[in-house]
């Protein structure tokens, strides 16, 4: 994808992660290239294994190494390149800078550690505050994804699944970062819930002007939230644009086929229409398009390396 | 919290009934006749018939564990020795202090050497650290006690002549007694702080902790290791239990004058009371043993805690 590194806030170039175990090597993220505009929110949408939170581990260097290993590329933030940045430095970007919030609420706080302590630890590290202080501000942050302070001394198993997720979001926003990652922030919780805390992380981003990466596979979510949109398969962005583009004329099969397995509440409709096939090995990834094995315009070409191709106006796909 | 101690004492009575019954019962099993035991080989049959009369002993079985429980249970009374002819309690008491000191050493050591050692094998997993730890502890469960302490007995005793063989006296007679016993605790005890800090370490709140900018130390001791505590406290809970086991081998290798020596010979010579009596005692000092571990995972783990408060949340204020 062609970029202009001034223009973006996080500019992701060339990305490739890999994961080695027993011998094997596992390609989890290919050259992965995105930019996300300041305040701007840009969805990664893809299935399971597709490597999206491996991305977003990347970006906030949290990678387990080893297994884990970027072979290739670099993450620019605000002009820095955070793979080189080290360990030291980059704990002061951790939950400062860059937040994460994560997948599965239930099992993203620590069981045995007072929420509101959970909230005030990352703000007592980053801020120049006193405990006492930090248990304030903690106290807000509470109040403001809707729990009352009166909470602040509870263990997470007091809270429900929704709740914990707006602790974890109250977490990830404590210090007012300028980049949030949110690793399927809905995926765990119920529709209704969904819902509410689909709404308030937008509230929330909107009013501090944080720029997000959602990762989802969830296109309603998308649809919801996002400004951009890449759509990664295997380990690898096969189209990106405007969620209008994305949404009006999807180009690569993969995500006309994602929008086709959608159920349309007015077709009289019986069953629904997934891609057939699975996902590649990323230990053995098929040559060419990864995608070609499940592909129904598959033709011999595919199977060379294919470029991005451009459609206009930022709208970019890797198909012929 | 009260209430549930309350609760767990008087388990403890059902429990000492239970033990009561089976010791009995395996005493009343096993081959051998205090009669003929106190007598010695002189003795005649008729002799040895009138001491079982005087003991009590030609009663049938069930007439006999009655009379005991109602003795245990009712009037408090461990009995008196057949051989010493001393009430069991004063002996089991004036003995106590050698085993606890044992077996409460022992527990030190393996909870101050065996969790940093664990904790060692788990950040350098698969690196030499942890190989060397893992080593040391595959010796540790393998090797019997007592054997490891024979061996040690040869090395630093008899060629060396660094520690003395037997008895009591100084800290110098603690040392060898101390390590046989407490090595298979130390080793079990890395081991099981070992794998349940690799399981920890890959949860999700280590992501989130990490993801916060926290520091590896931050991270090890305020939030991995309180969680990988856990399952550590079964351990050192079970590891009393060895410990109070294994003293009563090594007070006998090393001719301690605790409760298991004590026992040991009560055991061979047929002495019932002192045998039940010992286990009755050393019961009760697990059971309470036990009772802590329960109330230290409430400290610990506030899901527990709950539990036993038995209350709803938005209560735990004042825990």
């Amino acid at each position: 994808m062609p970029h202009n590194k001034s223009d973006a806030f996080l500019s992701v170039q060339g990305l490739a992660v890999e994961y080695s175990s027993s011998g094997e090597v596992i390609h989890a993220v290919n050259g992965v290239s995105f930019d996300l505009k300041k305040g701007g929110t840009l969805g990664l949408v893809g299935e399971t294994g597709a490597g999206k939170t491996t991305i977003a581990k990347a970006i906030i260097g949290i990678l387990p190494r080893p297994p884990a290993n970027v072979s290739a590329g670099e993450i620019f933030m605000n002009g820095r390149d955070l793979l080189k940045v080290d360990n030291a430095q980059m704990r002061k970007v951790r939950g400062k800078e860059i937040s994460m919030i994560f997948q599965d609420p239930m099992t993203a706080l620590n069981p045995i550690m007072r929420v509101g302590e959970q909230i005030a630890e990352a703000i007592f590290r980053h801020e120049q505050v006193t405990k006492k202080q930090a248990e304030d501000k903690g106290k807000e942050m509470l109040e403001m994804v809707g729990i009352s302070t009166e909470r602040y001394r509870e263990f997470p198993h007091q809270f429900s699944g929704g709740m914990k997720q707006r602790v974890v979001i109250a977490m990830a926003l404590a210090c007012n970062p300028s980049l949030i990652l949110a690793d399927e922030p809905t995926t765990a919780l119920d529709v209704t819930i969904q819902a509410q805390v689909l709404d308030m992380i937008r509230s929330l981003k909107n009013k501090y002007g944080t720029s997000m990466l959602m990762i989802t596979h969830d296109l309603g979510v998308v649809a919801e939230i996002c400004d951009d949109v890449a759509v990664v398969y295997a380990g690898e962005i096969v189209e990106s644009g405007s969620k209008e583009q994305i949404f009006t004329s999807p180009k690569h099969p993969y995500t006309v086929g994602l929008f086709k397995s959608l159920p349309d509440i007015n077709s009289d409709m019986e069953r629904l229409n997934p891609i057939d096939g699975l996902p590649p090995d990323p230990s053995n990834l098929p040559a060419g398009c990864s995608f070609g094995p499940r592909c129904p315009n598959f033709s011999p070409k595919c199977q060379d390396h294919i470029k991005l191709k451009d459609a206009g106006n930022g709208h970019f796909y890797r198909c012929w | 919290m009260g209430l549930f101690i309350v609760k767990r004492l008087l388990w403890i009575f059902p429990v000492m009934l239970g033990i009561a019954i089976l010791i009995f019962t395996i005493m009343y099993i096993c081959p051998g006749d205090p009669a003929a035991a106190i007598l010695g080989i002189g003795a005649t049959q008729i002799q040895i018939d009138q001491k079982r009369a005087e003991l009590g002993l030609n009663q049938p079985y069930i007439v006999q564990l009655l009379q005991y429980l109602k003795q245990v249970f009712l009037e408090l009374d461990l009995g008196t020795s057949y051989f010493y002819r001393t009430p069991v309690i004063d002996g089991l008491m004036s003995r106590m202090h050698y085993t606890l000191i044992l077996a409460l050493t022992c527990m030190a050591l393996q909870i101050l050497i065996g969790t940093p050692l664990g904790i060692m094998a788990a950040t350098h997993r698969n690196g030499l650290a942890d190989r060397f730890c893992m080593i040391v502890a595959l010796a540790g469960v393998s090797i019997p006690g007592f054997w490891f302490a024979l061996m040690m007995v040869v090395f630093f005793s008899v060629k060396l002549g660094w520690l003395p063989t037997y008895g009591v006296g100084g800290i110098q007679y603690y040392i060898m007694p101390c390590i046989a016993n407490s090595f298979a605790g130390i080793a079990t005890q890395a081991r099981q702080t070992r794998s349940s800090m690799l399981e920890v370490i890959h949860s999700d709140y280590i992501s989130t902790a990490l993801a916060k900018g926290l520091s590896d130390r931050e991270i090890l001791f305020k939030h991995a290791l309180p969680n990988a505590l856990i399952p550590i406290i079964t351990v050192v809970g079970n590891g009393m239990g060895m410990m109070l086991g294994g003293a009563v081998v090594v007070e006998n290798v090393f001719s301690i004058p605790g409760i298991g020596n004590y026992m040991m010979s009560a055991i061979n010579s047929r002495d019932y009371p002192i045998v039940l009596g010992g286990v009755l005692v050393l019961g009760i000092v697990f059971s309470l043993i036990m009772l802590m571990v329960d109330i230290i995972y409430a400290f610990v783990d506030p899901r527990i805690r709950a539990r036993y408060e038995g209350k709803k949340r938005g209560k735990l204020e004042s825990a």
